[in-house]
């Protein structure tokens, strides 16, 4: 059995895979957001998504230290490794300490900042590329700016959860963080962009165009300012 | 002060589990025997603090026999026994200050 979805938050995307489990679907294999399940007994497994240091492999040493511990590694997905454990065999909890569970989210952490900064750049590279008429078009610039408004709301959750943490340990927070919402003025900014590039093609005059496109550039400009807590500290 | 201590706990009972050689079950075992099952090591804890340990030198590598399948077992160096020593000496600290309190009580 193959199911679909999209998940950015991992414990949620954990609870529902053993939930699967618990049901009598354990699952073996991920692509893309795809799950394959196979029939297992209900509760058979415990699942548990771990973050990894290299990209789409582990090292033998970590392979090793898992079968030790009877965990099997069930299949990975770029930095993310998916691991399970026979139920019968106890409790499997990969991180028990407030210090793990930090570093652990401060790495996942990086790595949606990472991808926010690059989606950010690939997408002002597309508005360039449209004002010198190389439009991707209005789609492809939506498609960009959801994931950037999608990875800007991971790397807000991941480090309101980070700072809970910390909260917990008496450690000062990050500052400036009171919600996990991107702000309106760059989602805004980049629905904006993505339709004045659109507008290129048009019979408008080019300097209407430009005058559109700049002014859409300015208010993601803010945007972009609005939500720096998401790459600061 | 040294900005190694406080040590977390997690890190003191590994230290204390690696005082002969041990692998990483051993570890998870040894520490929750030795708590009575309040300090229970996740894999991913203690796979993270064993390679941080090994990294800062406080433990090594003891033996890693790949042919048989054994187990990769570690243990504490020289500068981690130093360390732990120090550790030691603070909590002996704050427990002579601790007995402070009960002077209090009959009061």
């Amino acid at each position: 059995m193959t199911k679909f979805r999209l998940y950015l938050d991992k414990d949620k995307e954990t609870a529902w895979i053993n939930q699967m489990a618990q049901d009598g679907y354990a699952l073996t294999g991920f692509f893309a957001g795809f799950y394959q399940f196979e029939a297992c007994e209900p509760g058979e497994y415990i699942y548990q998504i771990d973050f990894g240091s290299k990209f789409a492999t582990v090292s033998d040493d970590y392979r090793n230290f898992m079968q030790e511990n009877g965990i099997e590694i069930v299949c990975l997905w770029g930095y993310w490794i998916i691991l399970r454990k026979r139920a019968a065999e106890g409790d499997f909890t990969l991180y028990t300490d407030v210090d793990s569970n930090i570093e652990h989210y401060t790495k996942i952490l990086k790595m949606f900042k990472a991808v926010t900064i690059l989606e950010l750049l690939s997408f002002m590279i597309e508005v360039f590329a449209a004002m010198n008429g190389a439009a991707i078009g209005f789609f492809g610039m939506l498609f960009i700016g959801i994931i950037i408004v999608a990875m800007m709301r991971a790397s807000l959750s991941t480090k309101l959860l980070i700072n809970e943490l910390k909260d917990r340990k008496g450690e000062p927070a990050a500052k400036g963080l009171a919600s996990g919402n991107v702000s309106p003025v760059l989602i805004t900014g980049l629905l904006l962009n993505a339709g004045a590039t659109a507008l290129h093609n048009s019979t408008l005059s080019p300097t209407v165009v430009t005058i559109a496109q700049v002014a859409a550039i300015i208010i993601m400009l803010i945007g972009i300012y609005q939500s720096r807590n998401v790459f600061t500290k | 002060m040294d900005k190694n201590l406080p040590l977390t706990e997690a890190i003191f009972y590994i230290l204390l589990a690696v005082r002969k050689p041990n692998h990483g079950y051993g570890i998870i075992q040894e520490v929750e025997t030795l708590t009575g099952g309040r300090v229970v090591l996740g894999p991913g804890t203690l796979y993270g603090a064993i390679q941080s340990l090994v990294k800062k030198g406080w433990i090594s590598i003891y033996s890693e026999d790949t042919e048989s399948r054994k187990k990769k077992e570690y243990l504490i160096t020289k500068s981690g026994k130093a360390v732990f020593e120090e550790e030691t000496q603070r909590l002996a600290e704050l427990l002579r200050n601790a007995a402070l309190m009960e002077g209090m009580n009959h009061d």
